[in-house]
């Protein structure tokens, strides 16, 4: 599942504009993964490392 | 485009950067000594006399940058996330300004600097985009794209851009930013059709 598959089943009323306008996902290909570059969103606060780790756990 | 060459005001030569050539002005009295300090070439009155016994033509851009890198093998990358192209493979890199491990170009000399990136994407099922983008200094910086109908075959998409480099601290990244609804994709290694990154110094200053 990746990062922005989480962050959509938290928030699905999130669309794909978004992700080019007000949120940001970026990996830097040096082994971290995907990470939130930014979160501009005006309603939705950006998800905890704990929210996004319980999908983690759940698809396991 | 003719570049003046000048010493102490005065333009002794200029070098043309569409035909690449160096052309030496001659129109005082003028001698150009080798290393040991004779005189290989003079001018007197109109008159060019060369007294070198071997002429050997030097081509002053020694050094000058230039690269192309490419992926040794598939990269998949998430939907909706800029993700850095991990450009592992060099087919050149005259100046060794490109690094292979970070997937990142530092050229050591100041300039104005063309730079390439593209890639591709394997096909997917539904409609889809590709953005490719040029990083610098870790910010982005210009972007290509392109879209594509659902079974589309490797989608393309490109971006080209002339640069200032400081020779120093200054670098440029490739990234890449698929639109495929969800999940991953792959950008496949093809350096000779479809992912590569690319640059060479057009004007040094």
């Amino acid at each position: 599942m990746t990062l922005y598959d989480k962050i959509i089943a938290i928030y699905s009323e999130l669309t794909s504009q978004d992700f080019i306008t007000v949120i940001r996902l970026q990996n830097d290909s040096d082994g971290r993964g995907d990470y939130i570059k930014e979160w501009n969103h005006p309603t939705l606060p950006k998800p905890s490392h704990e929210q996004l780790e319980a999908l983690e756990n759940q698809v396991e | 485009m003719p570049i003046a060459i000048k010493m102490a005001g005065k333009e002794i030569a200029s070098y043309d950067t569409t035909t690449d050539k160096v052309a030496i002005k001659l129109s005082d009295d003028v001698s150009i000594k080798n290393s040991a300090g004779n005189a290989v070439l003079n001018e007197s009155g109109g008159a060019v006399t060369l007294t070198a016994d071997k002429v050997v033509a030097t081509q002053g851009l020694g050094g000058t940058p230039a690269f192309n890198a490419y992926m040794g093998s598939d990269q998949t990358v998430s939907h909706a996330t800029q993700t850095k192209l991990n450009f592992d493979t060099e087919e050149f890199d005259t100046n060794n300004n490109f690094d292979t491990t970070t997937y990142r170009f530092t050229p050591t000399v100041a300039g104005y600097y063309q730079i390439i990136v593209s890639a591709s994407l394997a096909s997917v099922t539904s409609t889809h985009r590709i953005h490719v983008s040029l990083f610098k200094n870790g910010g982005h910086y210009k972007t290509g794209s392109a879209s594509a109908p659902a079974g589309a075959t490797y989608p393309a998409s490109i971006v080209s851009t002339i640069l200032y480099m400081d020779g120093s601290n200054d670098y440029v990244e490739g990234y890449v930013y698929i639109d495929i609804g969800s999940g991953t994709g792959t950008i496949p290694a093809d350096f000779t059709a479809r992912s590569q990154f690319s640059g060479v110094l057009v004007r040094a200053v």
